[in-house]
């Protein structure tokens, strides 16, 4: 079984107006046989540390350890190895498939990067593939502009799983599909967790996907992980004022209408996070911007003693308000 | 099989099937001219020294009598040949070299690009000269030297379309498969980059002809005895004043070449951008796409007061096989203040259905309807000649990167509207933006006027377009997916300011989305769309009880919500929407319906009001009962 280790990862851009950090100082870990979530808005990093646990991204500092391997202290080979048990689901399955390659061709280049099989046993295990997925057999001389949206998914998670990986990464894999094929991916991702006892980590931005599939739940926010806990636990009762102000977006079915606290109702977009204290200050419904008194909001940042919180969450007065 | 679909849609236009018959008629030329008339172009005649064209020689003699006809035909083939060469030398250097960068590491990749930079700023024609110049006047010089000129343009070329298709995200899943970066360039992206790469090549061989006879010319190309286009022209130019004939040969069959190749690329470029926009499916009659529309049996109940009444609406696009419609003779009405939702998958109709409304259908679609009326006034024929539109109705699009525009002020876009439809001056419409801006909570209005639309984020753009839909005084506002790209916390906020700005005007709101939780939040009633027809049109209150439709319900339970049950498995829809080309006679929804009988897939259920008079279905065996399996859980949530 293969856990994800992650231990104050950072990973830095270098863009003309200077360095941007997408991902700062983060750690998580997803043990095996796990579903570990990942919400977060546009920007908060949670793709990028996605790619770089699949090293389509180098991290700038931290280290990632696969089954406990140090993937920086390895050899170049080694890694490859090492990282194979990890396989990535992008969002867009029109993107993520090659247009010039059959599926069977897709599935058999995969299942060769493996080990090296026969042609005949490859057919074979392509066909197995796609039963896998709930696919017709003969879908493996198709292309992937003759498939549907939720039928291309389908494919790219086939092939994740041709190099029978033990922790499938799942970067906003329902985000591009209909509704009607949503339902038919989070059903696949469910079973094939339960026959293949794969570890996942469900990156989305939709929390009402993430409570649904995963067993714990990370926040992050510009960057960081700002609150980690149990799935109900996290939705029943955040501890974090960001996480609160991310529940009570999520539309709900029947019009329940949360009125939002007035200071997140505002072009709070374009705010920058202050130098030092809190990056969520400028908006926290739960800050200074409420209660005078808080100035350590201003002067402290919360992550330091975020693990010793309740839910690891990284704010002075985590669950002061609800 | 890609490569000859592209040659046949290239062939469709009358410039690529022209140049490709004189293409394939050059190469025939090439291989037959010297069999054919070989003897003749090499026979010396003292007795026809420079002479005119006449009835033996059309383009006349050169100076030991040889027939300048045959001797241009003849060059066809060197002159062909050489060109080739040379663009093979260039394209053989120069397609390596660009697509190195895959290959290497980042470091190594950033200096081969820098490198073929520095080539690439270097004039080619000053180049060849130069390396003709070092290795000897010859047509082998001149092909080396034109293909190494040549090379850095197809580097170039190649490394730009390789750093596309390496950003894409097939090439991430076969890094992240461990697969060997040859292994990757060879499947991956070679495949993915050859189609442009060898349209450039055809158009290169244009070039390269015309380049090489340049060189002839100058006499560092093709030497006597042999004798190419250039050559023969060199040699007949110092006459062209007493025989002009005898220089226009080879100029006539430089010129035709050059356009031949350069129009067969161009051609073949056209085609590979246009053809992935052609509706792939079998050919079909016409008239189908409008035989199961003309019957409508559907019911409308007007709302009172209506703002909006809608009667029969449809949409019909041409397209290569035939007339397909999108949306197919909608009803609906929408009262004054009221807020309708149309939720719809990708290729409900549901855009399309909007766009017709405001009138913006894109060309070459065609609007129907039987009724249409806005605020009372007909717009049915399509025209609007009071301009109710653009003052009364408001429309607020998905994409807030493209709405604006990215070239005006925030202020020179709203302050526009109130000038040309209010009739306002610029001090007036400018006081009425910033009242506006503030109407819709953006801070430090004044200052945003003086901004560019690339200076706001996505959910400050949103707000302004909402501002430029208020600077009239709309009646009802069309929102298109007004939130899709925005995200959650933002999505909430720019929801809440439209219902906001619905009870403060009194405007009527129409929102399409895909999400029926948003609907359900933001509106009063719900259309719901499949495959160009309403199939359910319900008061969002009552969506808790059930909604009739089998489609509508499966819509529901198959995304989950905050309170769905963990352990129990989504609804799932088996199966596809149908091409709208090719709908099914009954239910366009039977295929895919676990209720559906035969009659359903024979005679198309009608949308009728149900005894309450206020909920419409279209189906034959409408359901009943909640979908949502969970109801104490989510009390419970809502406590908690």
């Amino acid at each position: 079984m293969t856990a994800i280790d992650v231990e104050r990862v950072s990973v830095h851009f270098h863009a003309r107006a200077g360095s941007v950090m997408a991902v700062d100082e983060v750690t998580m870990s997803v043990p095996p046989g796990a579903v570990v979530g990942l919400v977060g808005e546009s920007g908060s990093g949670k793709s990028t540390l996605a790619r770089a646990i699949v090293g389509l991204v180098s991290p700038t500092s931290g280290s990632i350890r696969i089954d406990g391997a140090d993937l920086a202290t390895l050899s170049a080979g080694a890694t490859r190895r090492a990282r194979l048990p990890v396989q990535m689901i992008f969002q867009d399955p029109n993107s993520s498939l090659n247009p010039r390659m059959t599926v069977g061709a897709a599935l058999s280049e995969a299942l060769g990067a493996r080990e090296r099989v026969g042609r005949a046993a490859r057919d074979d295990e392509v066909a197995e593939l796609l039963d896998l997925v709930t696919l017709d057999r003969r879908m493996a001389t198709a292309y992937p502009r003759e498939l549907s949206g939720g039928q291309r998914q389908r494919v790219a998670i086939a092939r994740a799983l041709a190099v029978k990986p033990d922790v499938l990464i799942c970067d906003e894999v329902t985000s591009a599909l209909d509704a009607s094929v949503t339902g038919a991916i989070l059903n696949l991702l469910r079973d094939l967790r339960r026959e293949l006892g794969l570890s996942i980590l469900f990156i989305s931005h939709n929390l009402a996907v993430v409570r649904y599939v995963s067993d714990q739940i990370g926040v992050m926010y510009l960057g960081r992980i700002v609150e980690f806990a149990e799935a109900e636990a996290l939705v029943r009762s955040a501890e974090h004022p960001y996480t609160r102000a991310l529940l009570d977006a999520v539309p709900r079915l029947g019009g329940v209408d949360v009125e939002a606290p007035a200071e997140l109702d505002r072009d709070v977009d374009d705010l920058q996070p202050p130098e030092q204290g809190c990056a969520f200050l400028p908006r926290c419904p739960a800050g200074p911007l409420v209660d005078p008194t808080r100035e350590i909001c201003a002067a402290m940042d919360p992550q330091a003693e975020a693990s010793a919180r309740r839910h690891e969450a990284a704010c002075h007065f985590a669950k002061a308000e609800s | 099989m890609a490569q000859r679909g592209l040659v046949r849609t290239a062939l469709r236009t009358p410039t690529g099937a022209l140049a490709l018959v004189t293409v394939v008629l050059l190469i025939v030329l090439a291989i037959v001219a010297p069999i054919i008339w070989g003897d003749k172009a090499a026979t010396a005649n003292v007795d026809h020294l420079l002479e005119g064209g006449s009835a033996a020689h059309p383009l006349g003699t050169d100076n030991i009598g040889r027939d300048l006809l045959a001797r241009t035909l003849v060059a066809t083939r060197l002159s062909l040949v050489l060109a080739v060469l040379t663009v093979l030398v260039g394209a053989g250097i120069g397609v390596p070299l660009g697509a190195l960068p895959t290959l290497l590491g980042r470091r190594s990749a950033r200096l081969t690009a820098a490198v073929t930079d520095l080539a690439l700023a270097y004039p080619a024609l000053l180049l060849a000269i130069f390396l003709g110049i070092i290795l000897g006047a010859g047509p082998t010089a001149a092909v080396v030297a034109l293909g190494i000129a040549s090379a850095p343009a197809f580097a170039r070329l190649t490394q730009t379309l390789a750093a596309s298709v390496a950003g894409s995200d097939y090439v991430a899943a076969a890094h992240v498969l461990g697969l060997s970066r040859r292994r990757v360039l060879f499947r991956h992206v070679l495949p993915n980059i050859a189609e442009p790469i060898i349209l450039n090549v055809t158009v290169a061989i244009g070039y390269a002809l015309l380049a090489l006879s340049g060189l002839s010319f100058l006499g560092l190309g093709v030497q006597p005895p042999s004798y190419d286009w250039g050559q023969l022209l060199t040699s007949s130019l110092n006459r062209i004043y007493v025989v002009p004939e005898a220089a226009l040969g080879p100029c006539v069959a430089i010129v035709i070449a050059g356009l031949a190749f350069n129009g067969l690329g161009e051609a073949l470029a056209r085609a590979s951008s246009t053809r992935s926009t052609y509706v792939r499916s079998p050919v079909r009659g016409t008239t189908s796409a409008f035989e199961p529309i003309l019957p409508v049996a559907d019911q409308l109940r007007v709302a009172d007061d209506p703002v909006l009444v809608v009667e029969g609406l449809t949409v019909t696009f041409p397209t290569a096989d035939g007339t397909i419609a999108p949306v197919r003779g909608i009803s609906f009405s929408i009262g004054n203040g009221e807020r309708v939702a149309i939720v719809g998958e990708s290729g409900s109709g549901k855009s399309l259905t909007a766009l017709s409304l405001a009138q913006l259908v894109p060309h070459p679609g065609m609007v129907r309807a039987d009724r249409l009326e806005f605020l009372g006034r007909d717009l049915s024929d399509g025209t609007d000649p009071e301009g109710v539109v653009g003052t009364s109705m408001a429309m607020v699009f998905q994409d807030t990167s493209t709405s604006l525009n990215p070239a005006l002020r925030v202020g020179t876009q709203l302050s526009e509207v109130a000038e040309v439809h209010g009739g306002l001056r610029r001090a007036e419409a400018r006081r009425r933006a910033v009242d506006r801006l503030r109407e819709v909570r953006l801070s430090g209005p004044e200052r945003r006027l003086r901004q560019f639309p690339h200076e706001l984020s996505g959910g400050m753009r949103q707000r302004v377009m909402i501002a430029v839909g208020l600077m009239g005084e709309p009646r009802l506002i069309v929102a298109d997916e007004p939130t899709s790209a925005l995200d959650v916390t933002v999505q909430q906020q720019i929801l809440r300011l439209l219902k906001e700005i619905g009870d403060d005007t009194g405007a009527s709101c129409l929102l399409i989305t895909h999400d029926i939780a948003v609907a359900t939040e933001m509106c009063d009633r719900i259309l719901v769309m499949y495959a160009g027809r309403i199939v359910e049109d319900i008061d969002a209150s009552r969506l808790w009880e059930g909604p009739a439709h089998p489609y509508t319900r499966a819509l529901l339970a198959a995304v989950p919500d905050m309170d769905t049950d963990r352990d129990v498995e989504l609804a799932s829809i088996p199966g596809r929407p149908p091409d709208p080309a090719d709908l099914p006679t009954g239910c366009a929804f039977a295929p895919r319906c676990a209720f559906a009988t035969d009659k359903c897939r024979e005679d198309r259920p009608p949308l009728l009001l149900d005894k309450t008079d206020s909920h419409r279905v279209a189906c034959w065996h409408p359901q009943q009962g909640s979908v949502v399996a969970h109801e104490d859980d989510r009390l419970e949530s809502e406590v908690g």
